[in-house]
């Protein structure tokens, strides 16, 4: 990579060749330095504001691999912190979701306020002799917190830009769902497990080019419509476009064909709103469905509408933690038919994603062989041809919609982040997509 | 049940009732660890709803979200349209996730009658699902059953089935297969 080429880790990135080593996805060193350079840096979703509507409310979750207690406190603030007593580490909370005023930690009995302050621990005074600062001992804090759409983000790095500076030209892909109304968490998070590197399930977000294969069973089925030929005649030749944005964000979306939906669905009601459309603008109201990635680990479906993070679990395991978004306005019944129309397509039984977790496990576990991990991994389609199209209504968007662009671009981001000293280096060091693929 | 005179028509009549029911799901199982998909499928009724909710550990007292509602974040959530799709795609010769097949084996028991509405009665049972496929991949689900069966011409028929998985992260990469 021509602006990190003295680095230690844009050596496994071959930005021009579009080749990218097996060792990042098995080896244990790179992966407790992603957890730092990456995972402990850049801007990680968390939750949705519609998760912890009151004070007290609160849903855990994963910032790599530190447990984190997402809480409204009683203010109506909300913060998040590391689920881990300042005592001995234990996790004080030991659930998924709930109200709580405070969290007691079950071994000695600290207890910590929804602010995330030490109100309590036994013995403060005939034990502690008052001289435990209780000021001092709070839940370890996520530096900054932001909100885009209603998605809170979390970062451990003070020095982070802005969330909209770090997702940049993104939101623009993010409102392709984003903006198809008033959106809110519908209950039920469906969570499971691949034995599969964090970035081989990052890196699907934008691979337009399996879906014919991976999931032709899925097609064939009968479940997408029909007997899944339109479908597939669809697949092979694909119109759409890439947006590659910010810091190795991606979007891959199709054009709505007509013959392919059925627009008297309540669930294509948006489409049909001129309020929505007016918002959208004409190129994201014509596309079918976008395929998204927020590096690093953030994949969002604009058509069943999902949020799926994915959580480093080891270089070699992810857990997956998938939400889907319904329109707040919509009838009951109508957002209930959205979820289960997501509960269909996605998750581990999901007509569509049943197919993708082997491949990524088959993939990781091919990533660790003494001889085979000095044959790179080909990300090169489409290298040399990548061209952008300016529509009014948008950001300057690649011209095609099945290639590796996406991947590569996620892949620099990588090395950026790998071998950047602080935030303000990374943020220096970064060019805008027009200009990195200009020079490839 | 003491001596032979508690032994009534009535008590005979549960426990063949009991035997019959034991012995569908039993069959049932076996259908599916034979994958002969398409007698299962014929085993539910075109009404037939099948549905594995997520589940959430919850605080002391809060237990009642524990298991997410009809029409929230499931597993599956299928009519018998979409079981049928499921057939068809595992016939397709491009469903990878099963192909090769996964070997599985139903452990079905604790079989219990909950509640005898006459034409259709309430059936919970446990399942142990064990599944290895290709060289060591190995899963194992235990869930809960409660389900609906039906009494029609052709014999008993599952019109709902609801799994309740004991498990809030799956440790699987995929659910090719049936509970």
């Amino acid at each position: 990579m021509e602006n990190v080429d003295n680095g230690d880790f844009a050596h496994y990135v071959n930005w021009e060749k579009g080749t990218v080593s097996r060792r990042i996805f098995s080896d244990a060193e790179i992966y407790a330095t992603e957890l730092k350079q990456i995972f402990a840096r850049a801007w990680l979703y968390l939750g949705h504001e519609s998760e912890i509507p009151g004070p007290g409310d609160f849903v855990h979750t994963y910032m790599g691999e530190e447990p984190i207690i997402l809480w409204r406190d009683k203010q109506g603030q909300i913060g998040a912190y590391i689920n881990s007593c300042r005592h001995r580490g234990n996790r004080v909370c030991r659930v998924d979701r709930g109200n709580a005023k405070s969290f007691a930690c079950a071994y000695h009995g600290w207890t910590f306020a929804s602010d995330g302050k030490l109100i309590g621990a036994p013995g403060i005074r005939e034990d502690y002799k008052e001289a435990l600062d209780r000021s001092k001992w709070g839940l370890i804090k996520v530096a900054k917190l932001g909100i885009y759409g209603g998605l809170i983000f979390g970062t451990f790095d003070a020095e982070a830009p802005s969330l909209d500076d770090y997702l940049g030209d993104m939101r623009w892909g993010m409102d392709i769902l984003l903006g198809q109304g008033d959106m809110v968490a519908a209950p039920g998070t469906v969570r499971w497990r691949i034995k599969s590197n964090w970035k081989f399930a990052s890196d699907n977000a934008v691979d337009y080019y399996h879906g014919a294969w991976t999931h032709r069973s899925g097609i064939l089925s009968g479940h997408a419509g029909g007997t899944g030929t339109l479908i597939l005649d669809k697949l092979r030749n694909p119109k759409g476009t890439t947006l590659v944005a910010g810091y190795g964000h991606g979007v891959n979306a199709d054009y709505a064909e007509t013959e392919l939906h059925d627009w008297d669905n309540p669930l294509a009601a948006w489409r049909r709103d001129p309020v929505v459309q007016e918002r959208l603008g004409p190129t994201r109201a014509s596309f079918s469905r976008a395929n998204m990635l927020v590096f690093p680990n953030l994949f969002i479906n604009s058509g069943s509408r999902d949020l799926m993070v994915r959580h480093p679990r080891g270089p070699g395991e992810i857990e997956i933690s998938k939400t889907v978004l319904v329109s707040k306005a919509d009838a009951e019944e109508v957002q209930h038919a959205q979820v289960r129309a997501a509960n269909r397509h996605f998750g581990p039984a999901g007509m569509f994603e049943q197919d993708d977790g082997e491949n990524w496990s088959s993939s990781t576990e091919a990533a660790s062989g003494a001889v085979s991990s000095d044959y790179d991994l080909n990300f090169s389609m489409g290298v040399d041809h990548a061209a952008f199209i300016y529509p009014e209504d948008a950001p300057p968007l690649l011209n095609t919609l099945t290639n590796e662009h996406g991947q590569m671009w996620m892949y620099r981001a990588w090395a950026e982040f790998m071998d950047a000293e602080d935030w303000s280096s990374l943020a220096a060091n970064h060019v805008e997509p027009q200009e990195a693929f200009g020079k490839r | 049940m003491t001596g032979a005179s508690a032994l009534t028509l009535d008590r005979l009549n549960e426990l063949l009732m009991q035997l019959e029911i034991e012995q569908f799901l039993q069959h049932e199982a076996s259908l599916i660890d034979d994958r002969r998909f398409h007698e299962w499928l014929d085993l539910f009724t075109e009404d037939a709803y099948y549905w594995a909710p997520t589940r959430t550990t919850r605080l002391p007292g809060d237990e009642a979200g524990e298991f997410a509602k009809p029409g929230e974040g499931a597993f599956f959530d299928d009519t018998k349209e979409l079981l049928s799709h499921r057939v068809r795609k595992l016939e397709s010769g491009f469903a990878w996730s099963e192909d090769p097949a996964s070997r599985t084996r139903h452990f079905v028991t604790g079989i219990r009658i909950l509640e005898d509405m006459g034409e259709e009665l309430n059936v919970s049972s446990n399942l142990l699902l064990f599944r290895t496929r290709l060289e060591l991949e190995q899963d194992l689900w235990s869930c809960r059953r409660v389900d609906r069966l039906r009494r029609t011409d052709q014999g008993l028929r599952i019109c709902r089935r609801d799994i309740f998985l004991d498990h809030t992260v799956l440790q699987s990469p995929n659910i090719s297969i049936f509970f």
